[in-house]
């Protein structure tokens, strides 16, 4: 059974064409591709680190 | 597919060929949003919007730049009414890649029309304006605010489901369920929509179970069942029912009978009733503007007629004007046939010369001096010229004549007419004509009976001007000295009627007084 108050809090409020660019500004565009690299850098750079302090 | 570090094109193996970084991972994530933005393809195909803007999301959780899984997203959310944030995507997409990119195409296309942009708008505002309501507890607002939503954009998939929600919360499942089936054609499988639709199925459910062994009440003879959220009531067959049917109760019958009654009085309060005050007030409008058209072609009529009446006056004005011209120019003509009949009888017989001094009588010179044309002077000039001296001679010699013959009426229209042909300075007889025609003036009064003299009473007047005239103009003439005697014998004869008439006067407005004295005077006098 749908409780109607309960129900309404799901219901947000729309988006108006004046307030796009704030949409757009505030969109968090990272993605899975630049979370990959970015550790796969990290990776590189740990990887430096020791082996330079292993060679040290 | 691009090398992440390099920008160059990849191939099947695992290391850019350009640059040599590992890839594997990055194919991987590239293909994991490929096949994500295909299955949203296919939701899409299929009209699952929900389905597919889900994936469409994941795909671009992945890559960001996949512009085609980006497009389609603002697609779906276009699709289903919220405009803002398709516009949103296509930007960003357009931005990520402004060249061979359908984001461009649709941003144009949308904001070409700017009347249907405002509308989709408004729509926004107005749903937003309703979810208050709703919050606030005014649904019926909500409600009012949200069908006008619909009307301004059709498509807005948040604001019918919402609709159809309080609609649920209403009891008006008839309306929920339309409103969401058209959501169902809109997006299949939305989740909000089948719960919608379930939670309907499942507050009736417990009424459907009851109609399926509906059980008319046999006593009241009407069968009551409802279709939806409505409650019907009819008759158990096409026959009336019998006020005392078998087992039926009288008291249940009244009751029937009653809501029967009440309803058709609802019916015609709330349906006949308004319409015929519409319709009355409608023909009441009608009339109003009818009286008004006619008035209004009245005034036109009027106003046309009053113009007319002006025209005409004008009209007649310059007509009068037209007729005195032609009435002048006639009188003109009159008087030129009395000058050629004058010219006619010189012509014919010279020495007629009564007849000819007639016709010169008969022209009013004086008064045509005024309009005449030249040619008419100039003409009317030399045939007075020709014939004056033999008309002044005539005249004279006849007025002469009747003088001696004391006929005075004929001496003076003759001596008259000599004077008015004559010429003071040239005419011997000139001064002649002007002293008889005085004398003959004189005579007439001296010489009438007591009772004739009131009818020349004029004479002595006349007389004595002429008289004077010749006193003056003909100094040292025998006809001056004759004419100032005339002059002292008219002065006497008008100093004796003076005394007469005063004589008479002082006799009768003495009153009753100075009868005997009066009356002394008046037998001597006479």
């Amino acid at each position: 059974m749908i409780k109607f108050d309960e129900e309404i809090k799901n219901y947000k409020k729309s988006l108006e064409i004046g307030e796009s660019a704030d949409a757009i500004y505030n969109q968090d565009f990272t993605d899975m591709a630049d979370v990959v690299l970015g550790i796969m850098k990290d990776d590189k750079k740990s990887a430096k680190r020791s082996s330079s302090s292993h060679h040290a | 597919m691009f090398c992440y570090n390099c920008d160059s094109e990849l191939t099947s193996a695992d290391v850019c060929p350009n640059c040599g970084a590992d890839v594997r991972k990055y194919k991987k994530i590239i293909y994991a949003s490929n096949r994500l933005y295909n299955e949203g393809v296919d939701f899409a195909r299929v009209r699952n919007l929900g389905s597919a803007a889900d994936v469409l999301r994941q795909s671009l959780a992945f890559n960001k730049y996949n512009i085609d899984a980006r497009n389609l997203l603002g697609l779906i959310y276009f699709e289903t009414g919220e405009v803002a944030q398709a516009l949103a995507e296509w930007v960003i997409s357009s931005n990520l890649q402004d060249k061979q990119n359908r984001a461009v195409s649709y941003i144009k296309e949308v904001q070409s029309d700017q009347n249907r942009l405002k509308a989709y708008d408004t729509a926004i505002r107005k749903y937003n304006k309703s979810l208050e309501y709703c919050q606030n507890g005014s649904l019926d607002l909500a409600v009012i605010q949200l069908k006008k939503v619909l009307q301004y954009n059709a498509k807005y998939l948040r604001a019918r489901q919402l609709l159809a929600l309080l609609y649920i919360e209403a009891g008006e499942y008839g309306r929920a369920e339309k409103e969401l089936a058209y959501c169902a054609r809109q997006d299949v499988g939305n989740p909000t929509t089948l719960r919608y639709q379930a939670e309907i199925q499942e507050r009736r459910l417990p009424e459907e179970q009851e109609q399926k062994k509906p059980e008319p009440e046999q006593g009241s003879g009407v069968v009551m069942y409802r279709d939806g959220n409505e409650t019907i009531i009819q008759p158990s067959n096409g026959r009336s029912p019998s006020l005392e049917p078998a087992g039926a109760s009288l008291p249940m019958t009244l009751l029937n009978i009653g809501i029967g009654l009440l309803v058709g009085a609802a019916v015609v309060g709330f349906f006949v009733l308004p319409a015929q005050v519409q319709k009355v007030r409608g023909d009441a409008a009608a009339q109003l503007k009818i009286v008004s058209e006619q008035s209004d072609n009245k005034t036109a009529t009027i106003s046309e007629q009053k113009q007319q009446i002006d025209d005409l006056t004008s009209k007649n004005e310059a007509l009068e004007d037209k007729v005195k011209t032609y009435k002048e120019a006639s009188d003109s003509l009159t008087a030129s046939d009395e000058l050629f009949k004058a010219a006619n009888a010189y012509l014919t017989n010279a020495s007629d010369l009564d007849t000819i001094g007639q016709c010169f009588a008969d022209i009013d010179y004086d008064t045509e001096q005024k309009t005449a044309s030249e040619e008419y002077k100039n003409l009317y000039g030399t045939l007075i010229g020709i014939v004056r001296p033999s008309l002044v001679q005539h005249y004279y010699r006849t007025g002469y004549q009747a003088y001696e013959g004391q006929d005075f009426d004929t001496a003076i229209t003759n001596l008259a007419l000599a004077i008015r042909y004559g010429d003071k300075e040239n005419d011997e007889s000139y001064p002649a004509s002007l002293y008889y025609l005085a004398d003959s003036y004189y005579l007439q009064y001296r010489d009438a009976d007591e009772a004739d003299k009131s009818k020349y009473e004029d004479n002595l007047t006349k007389a004595q001007q002429y008289f004077s005239e010749v006193q003056t103009d003909f100094v040292r003439t025998s006809y001056a000295s004759n004419a100032e005697t005339r002059i002292q014998e008219i002065s006497l004869l008008k100093n004796q009627s003076e005394k007469t008439d005063s004589n008479s006067a002082s006799g009768g407005s003495s009153g009753t007084g100075r009868s005997t004295a009066g009356g002394t005077a008046s037998a001597g006098g006479n």
